[in-house]
């Protein structure tokens, strides 16, 4: 049963190709700042006008072991906080997975080879495939597991906890 | 992974008789330990929930100087130490030296228990045969709720470490050619390295912690020890079980090991590299500020001058009165090193001291120290305390065969 969260996204790419750590999406400069959060210049040396290009495109599409080398969840709340929907890449750091899903943050595994930046893009969680309306494809994705995506539904693990008690 | 150390030590935690890689299983969580640094959204979060967490063994370590606090976290110490009094939170003061070590000292990680933190460096207690996880906020908050962590189960690798060690190789240079060999590994899943072999039982306690850290350097895998004889003797605690499962092994013979150092993230055999000028040199906080690395500081600096600014970081303030009273702080003050609070880490020693453009530092410690920080060291160099006594002697990076006998 979806409790809010919805099963198709639409929304068009935003192409990140290469390596991303998670240094790289929020810089030494800001790595504590919790209590500055809307401060935070996201990809402030690689991709400096992020905020500004998430704006139209809401849909972060990476490459290989996305947000590597920290277990802290600052960078998958700053990218929440800029309005990204989704990220969807070939695979993801454990650290980061686990945090974009406990604040709720949908994390799908595909083959992002076939999408380029603003493709239009739904990515359908009950069909398990993301349709790229720009090229005209169709990508498999990898299910999701099962506790995330009850994260996921729920808004993530406090909003699960409190829903549910102590039953995940 | 079955009968690998941590699938007992999962089955004893989560009550479940099998335990597959990819499986999210909740385990139960002994330890769950929140760095000043962090504190202030966990509280936030305690404050605006009404919250009042139920887990008894929740630790608040104090590890920052509290003139940079503020500014730096927007809130102060002050504030955090009453909110975590609140909380019935136990308080490790930074004053009396780093977290990992005091936690050490007053025996507070069992081999065999979980240890939750919102630290990276609590892979300190893998040698302890324990558990270690770093984890966001969320996770903490939730585990200090529920008792519980959801684990993903990682993929466990073997990593074996057989043959006789070289004289003055350590736990560093150990450390060191694992970060060349393993670095590259790449695996698409999470994965911990489970560490076997005689060299195990050949490593001094600070050995095997140096090596420990370096999990930061392997792309943050997380690491586990079999119980050792340094701290459980061969029999207690968690044992593989002799058919253990891995999902992969690297073994390595490690006779051949000469010391390294790590040049700016390339790891080179000193011999191959030195001369090269150091500016600066430092000694201590996690890695070289044990009782032990102070009778070596002391044995190998008697009668020596030091070439070079070199700063001396102990790692508790235990372990600065043992070395008062084993009288190892007069042969490294007359060697002209100077000697640093031992509530630091060698981070702090360095905000204290901004490194200059162009300088070249040598450290013990393991090469992040730039974003712990907050500004790029020009060039930074880490190696072992050897390496790192032979060049303060020098002022170059020199072998320790160098200086002995001088």
């Amino acid at each position: 049963m979806i409790s809010g969260r919805k099963d198709i996204i639409r929304g068009r790419s935003l192409r990140i190709r290469g390596p991303v750590s998670a240094k790289d999406i929020v810089s030494n400069d800001f790595t504590e700042s919790y209590h500055n959060i809307t401060q935070i210049v996201a990809f402030e040396r690689t991709f400096p006008n992020f905020a500004e290009e998430v704006f139209s495109k809401d849909i972060l599409v990476v490459d290989d072991n996305f947000g590597s080398a920290s277990s802290k969840e600052l960078p998958s709340l700053v990218l929440q906080k800029l309005g990204v929907k989704a990220v969807i890449g070939k695979s993801f750091f454990s650290g980061f997975y686990k945090n974009a899903f406990n604040i709720g943050l949908l994390c799908v595994q595909a083959n992002t080879d076939y999408i380029d930046d603003d493709n239009d893009l739904i990515i359908d969680l009950r069909q398990i495939y993301i349709q790229n309306r720009t090229r005209q494809l169709g990508i498999k994705i990898k299910p999701i597991p099962k506790y995330y995506y009850h994260l996921y539904e729920n808004g993530g693990l406090l909003h699960a906890l409190f829903q549910e008690g102590d039953s995940l | 992974m079955k009968g690998t150390i941590l699938d007992h030590i999962i089955r004893s935690h989560a009550l479940v008789d099998h335990v597959n890689p990819d499986d999210v299983i909740p385990i139960s969580i002994d330890t769950i330990i929140i760095p000043d640094n962090s504190a202030k959204p966990v509280f936030e979060f305690l404050e605006k929930e009404y919250l009042h967490p139920s887990h008894k063994q929740v630790y608040l370590v104090l590890t920052h100087y509290h003139y940079q606090f503020e500014s730096r976290y927007g809130i102060n110490q002050r504030q955090i130490i009453d909110l975590a009094k609140k909380y019935q939170f136990k308080i490790l003061d930074n004053y009396h030296g780093l977290w990992n070590t005091l936690l050490c000292e007053q025996g507070v990680i069992r081999s065999g228990s979980t240890v939750l933190a919102r630290d990276s460096t609590v892979n300190y207690f893998a040698p302890l045969n324990n558990l270690n996880i770093s984890s966001g906020i969320h996770d903490m908050i939730y585990a200090m709720m529920t008792g519980k962590y959801d684990l993903s189960v990682p993929d466990i690798i073997q990593v074996e470490l057989n043959g006789i060690l070289s004289a003055y190789v350590t736990g560093k240079d150990i450390a060191l050619f694992l970060k060349k060999e393993l670095s590259s590994l790449v695996i698409h899943r999470p994965y911990m390295l489970e560490f076997t072999g005689s060299i195990l039982d050949e490593m001094t306690d600070q050995d095997l912690f140096s090596l420990s850290l370096h999990h930061y350097t392997m792309n943050r895998s997380a690491f586990m020890f079999p119980p050792l004889k340094q701290f459980f003797g061969k029999d207690s605690g968690i044992n593989p079980s002799i058919n253990a499962e891995y999902s992969r092994v690297f073994p390595f013979d490690l006779s051949n090991l000469t010391p390294l150092v790590d040049v700016d993230g390339r790891i080179e055999e000193v011999m191959d590299v030195a001369g090269k000028i150091i500016d600066s040199v430092y000694i201590g906080g996690h890695i070289g500020g044990s009782i032990d690395d102070f009778r070596i500081m002391a044995h190998l600096l008697e009668g020596k001058r030091v070439a070079v600014p070199t700063f001396i970081i102990p790692s508790s303030a235990n372990i600065l009165l043992e070395a008062t009273r084993k009288g190892y702080l007069v042969p490294i003050l007359e060697s002209g090193c100077i000697l640093k609070t031992p509530a630091t880490g060698i981070c702090s020693a360095i905000n204290d001291i901004i490194p200059l453009a162009g300088e070249t530092i040598l450290s013990t410690g393991y090469n992040d120290l730039s974003i712990q920080i907050k500004q790029m060291i020009p060039a930074f160099y880490n190696a072992s305390i050897y390496t790192c006594l032979a060049s303060a002697i020098r002022g170059y990076l020199a072998p320790i065969d160098e200086v002995i006998g001088l």
